[in-house]
This record gives structure tokens, sequence and C-alpha cells, in this order.
């Protein structure tokens, strides 16, 4: 029997062993990733009072990784927060280099190097040389505007321009989104996610032109025409109808064509997985009705 | 035998009963294939989530997780789950059947027999450990769910100071050790079950009612022994019960290890406990 549980002994650090060695997954790559990650977010917490030679050895440490597994998927993420660790520290253009790596890197990856173009942006603002960030920000449009931070793209430039109180650049960036938006929300031959996604946009240039009608046309518009569509989840359904409630009572203040427009879409569809949902919005809205009539008549 | 020499007995059956799995080691072979198969089960788990397993369960643990479990350190939330899932599994068909064993094992170092293979259990008696395994489970499982209606309670207490303060805090803090005392009383009650079924023979139902009728002859005796050997568990629930604090020390690898550890601990106090409980049953019935 002593030898029966030196064998099973034995089985248990062979498999141990021998699945260790098997593994050539990302795992050892996260686990460092993730010790790295405890430390990156302690400097975080507050990076004035972090002595410049541990920004250092953390950007060593991050790079040391990123030469030993230059195959990993996380090399770009390593190099991005390598990045945001000069960012912290005030060294932008330290910064700027480390995000370069990723572009010349991964120039076959659309996505990551929209990304890192738009930290190389991110971190010109930081410096206040806006022209500077503008190029980058429109470099990613012109070059990648089907990624994600490339489909952002516009509505970050009416938001910077705003910010920055432009009113010319604003409206000259607002008809470019449009145009835009509009360009894949109507093409057929896009992908339905990209074009629910143009749609959602483009709804988000009106509201900031202030367009309600068509905020309310382009949303209504969504959800009939890709309310059978598996990319319509709660998440989406949830920030399409708080969209509409902010125009239909924040901005129009009328809650029946509101509760109208829901009702028309559970009777259009019947036994429609979305319908528990919206029947919880007219309710909701009709509370807020009754409670606001009730709000008005004392004045009256 | 009256109770008060049990008791006095009783320290010395359980300083024995310790002492035993050093002299005779064999008393721990059953023990040790059920540390095989928990520890092989966690590794299996461990693995699951890395190449080339992950190809296989990968896509069952997306599904029924989440993507996000199949990645360092989220992975071993997973493995701390799923190893969870299978302990009722693993306690009803295997603990059952190991520990039947361990008690055919004492009975022979008891008659100073040699042990050199697993004794083997016929099926019927093996399917009656299982059905007894399967009702202390259940058992167990009603104090657990009668306790956390009491948490449920508790949480609803809003005092911040007094006497109901102090009640919600203990019912809160103290669940586990009130989890272990709960475990301590079953055991002791239904403490002669398993002998009864492997050397006694006898089906389930009557092992039952002949437990209950000797039971009353050493409570004492094994709720003592029971009790202090449980003791041994406490250092691991308070560990565990400061498990966020420890965190900030100890890395995610190390607390598993704690656990393997836990694991192999309470192993270790299950062959204390039953190399007791049989010694005690042979005295009980001789009586």
């Amino acid at each position: 029997m002593k030898k029966k549980i030196l064998i099973l002994l034995a089985v248990l650090i062979g498999v141990y062993v021998v699945f260790s060695v098997l593994d050539s997954g990302e795992y050892r790559v996260e686990k460092k990733m993730w010790q790295l990650q405890q430390k990156f977010s302690e400097i975080a917490q507050d990076p004035k009072a972090v002595p410049p030679r541990q920004f250092d050895m953390m950007i060593a440490r991050y790079r040391a990784l990123a030469e030993k597994h230059p195959e990993s998927r996380y090399v770009p993420q390593m190099y991005a927060l390598i990045g945001a660790l000069y960012v912290m520290n005030k060294d932008y253009e330290s910064a700027r280099t480390a995000y370069h790596a990723v572009v010349d890197q991964f120039s076959q990856s659309p996505d990551v190097v929209s990304k890192a173009l738009l930290d190389i942006g991110n971190a010109y603002m930081l410096e206040n040389r806006v022209e500077d960030a503008v190029e980058v920000y429109l470099r990613i449009l012109k070059n990648y505007e089907r990624t994600e931070t490339g489909f952002k793209m516009p509505m970050l430039l009416v938001g910077l321009y705003r910010n920055l109180g432009q009113e010319t650049e604003v409206r000259q960036y607002l008809v470019q989104a449009e145009r835009f938006y509009r360009g894949i929300a109507v093409n057929d031959e896009e992908n339905e996610l990209l074009r629910i996604t143009a749609s959602q946009a483009l709804a988000s240039v009106y509201m900031a032109q202030q367009r309600w009608e068509d905020v309310i046309k382009t949303l209504k518009g969504v959800l009939e025409e890709y309310g059978d569509s598996r990319f319509m989840n709660p998440k989406r359904l949830s920030v399409i109808t708080r969209a509409l409630n902010i125009v239909y009572i924040g901005r129009l203040r009328d809650f029946d064509r509101a509760i109208a427009m829901y009702e028309s879409f559970i009777d259009e569809h019947p036994g429609h997985v979305l319908n528990p949902y919206l029947t919880k919005v007219i309710e909701s809205i009709e509370l807020l009705k009754e409670y606001k009539t009730e709000a008005v008549v004392p004045e009256k | 035998m009256s109770t008060k020499i049990s008791v006095k007995h009783s320290l010395n059956l359980l300083g024995n009963s310790i002492a035993l799995p050093f002299k005779s080691p064999q008393i721990l072979y059953p023990f040790g294939i059920l540390a095989f198969i928990q520890v092989f089960l966690m590794e299996i788990i461990f693995f699951a989530t890395r190449m080339p397993l992950v190809k296989i369960f990968g896509p069952i643990i997306e599904r029924l997780r989440g993507p996000i479990f199949l990645h360092y350190p989220f992975n071993f939330d997973l493995l701390a789950n799923i190893f969870q899932a299978f302990q009722p599994f693993v306690f009803i068909f295997i603990s059952s059947i190991i520990i039947g064993k361990a008690v055919v094992i004492v009975v022979q170092l008891n008659e100073g027999k040699g042990v050199d293979q697993m004794p083997k259990l016929g099926l019927k008696t093996c399917v009656n450990l299982m059905v007894a395994f399967l009702m202390i489970y259940i058992i167990a499982s009603g104090f657990v769910a009668g306790y956390d209606l009491l948490i449920r309670r508790a949480v609803r207490i809003r005092s911040t100071a007094g006497f109901y303060f102090l009640i919600k805090q203990a019912v809160l803090i103290g669940a586990p050790y009130f989890n272990l005392l709960f475990s301590i009383i079953i055991t002791t009650l239904l403490a002669y079950l398993v002998p009864l079924i492997v050397l006694a023979k006898q089906n389930i139902f009557i092992a039952l009612w002949t437990n209950f009728k000797m039971i009353g002859k050493s409570f004492f005796m094994l709720l003592i022994i029971i009790f202090i050997s449980s003791l041994f568990y406490v250092p691991v629930l308070l560990i565990q019960s400061n498990q966020q604090w420890l965190g900030s020390f100890l890395s995610i690898e190390g607390w598993q290890i704690f656990k393997i550890f836990s694991v192999l601990l309470l192993l270790f106090i299950d062959a204390i406990q039953y190399t007791a409980i049989t010694t005690c049953y042979l005295l009980t019935k001789e009586e």
C-alpha cells in the first residue's frame, strides 16, 4: 500500500509537471502582468508621491516582460502601461515613444494601432499641444475610421473643440460626423453591428445639434429595424431608450408621444423579447407623468 | 460504562487515536487515496483554464461562468467554486467508501492483524454507506440553510451598538464556527452509522436505529473526542475568515497551497475521528 501511495504522489507531481510544460498559452504572461498591475495601481493612486526611480523600475519591468514574450497579445497593453507610467511622471515625450513602439510593432493590427495613436494624441492634449493632438486624431479618422477608436473620433473632435469654445470647428466636425455615421448607417453592405452602432452615433450627433426630431426618427428606426437583432442586447436597449426619454421628456416634455412610441413597438412586435422591458419603461414614464402633473397642479 | 468513566477515557482514547496514524500509518492509506482524488481534482480544474486542456474545457467554462474566468487570477475563483461544487459528490460517492474501508483497517489493527492491502467492501455495504452519507449531507445542508436564514435576519438588524448589535456580529462572524459546531453534533449523533454498516453488516435503516440505541451509552465520550479533534480545524477557519487582510501578505498561489493544506488537515481529522469512533464502537459493543 505504501508503494501505491507513492505512485499516486508521483502521478500528482507528474500531472502538474506535464501540464505546466505543455502550457503554451499566455498564463505566465497574465500572471506577471497581474503582479505588475498591482504595483501599477499603487503608483497610480498617488503618482506625485512616487520617486522617479520607482517609475523607471516599473517601466524596465514592463519592457523586460515585453521583450521576453514578444509574441504575446498583451504586448500592446504593456507598452500602453509603459506610456501611462511616463504620462504619470509627466514625461510626455517618452510616453509617446512608447506608444509609437506599438504603432510600429503592430502596424498590421488597425485596432491596436488606432488605440496607440489615441494615446499619443491624448499625451499631446495633456501638454496642451492641441494642434499636434488634432493632427493625430485626424490621422486616426483618416486611416482607421472603421476601428472602435476611429469610430468615436468625429465626436471626440466635436467634444474637444466644444471644450475650447471654437463653435465653427464644432459645427464643421458635426457635419463631418453626420456624413460619416449616416454613410455607414444606411449602407446595406456594412455589417449589422456597425450599422446599429453608426445609427446610435448619428443620433448623438443630432443630439449635439439639438435636432430632437431627427434623434427620435433615428433611434425609433433602430428599434424598428434591429429590434430582432442579436445585437439588440439589454445594455444597448437601455442606452437607446434612455436617449429617447431624454429627448421626449427632458427636451420636448411630451410624455404621451414617448408612451405612444413604445406602445406602438409592442403592438407591432407581439411576444418580442424587448416587450417586458419596454412595458416597464412605459410604466416609469406614466409614473413620472403623474408625478409631474401633480406637481404642476398647485401652480395653476 | 458510566458517563464519568467515559469522559475520563475519552481523552486517553483521543490521544491514542492521534498517535495511531504515526504508529500504524496503514490507517492513513484510505485517506491518502481520498487526498489524491481531491488534489487531482484541484489540479485538473486548475489546468482546465490553461493550454492544452482549455481547448476542451474553455468553451464550457466560458458559457457557464464567463470568459474572464479563463484568465489569471480569476481562474482561482473558478477553481474554488468548481472544487466546492464537486464536494457533495466526493463526499457521498467516494468519502463514504473510503471511510468504510478505514473503519475496517482500524479493526484489523486493533486485532493485531497486518494490513497489506485495502479491505474490500461488498456492493450492498457500499450502497448503504452512500445512502448514509447522503443522509448526513442532507442533514448538514439543512443546518446550513437554517443558519443562512438566521444570517439574512441578522443582516436586517440596524443597531450599531448594544445587545442586538452583538447578536448580529455573533451570527455573522460566527458563521463558520457555528457550521463546525453543527458538523460536530451531526458526526457525534450519527457516529456509529459507518461501523454498524461496515462491521455489523446492517442496512442503513437498522443501522440508524441501532446507532441511536448505542449512542446514548457513549455520547459525551464521543462528543468530547470529536469536539477536541475538530478544534484542530479552528486555525484554518480563523485564517479563512481573515482572508482579505491576509491576502495582502499571501500570494494567490500561496493561498491555494493553504487550501490544499486545509483539505489534507480535514482528512487527517477524519482519520483521527473515525479511529476513535471505531474504537469507541468496539468498546460499546463489547459492553
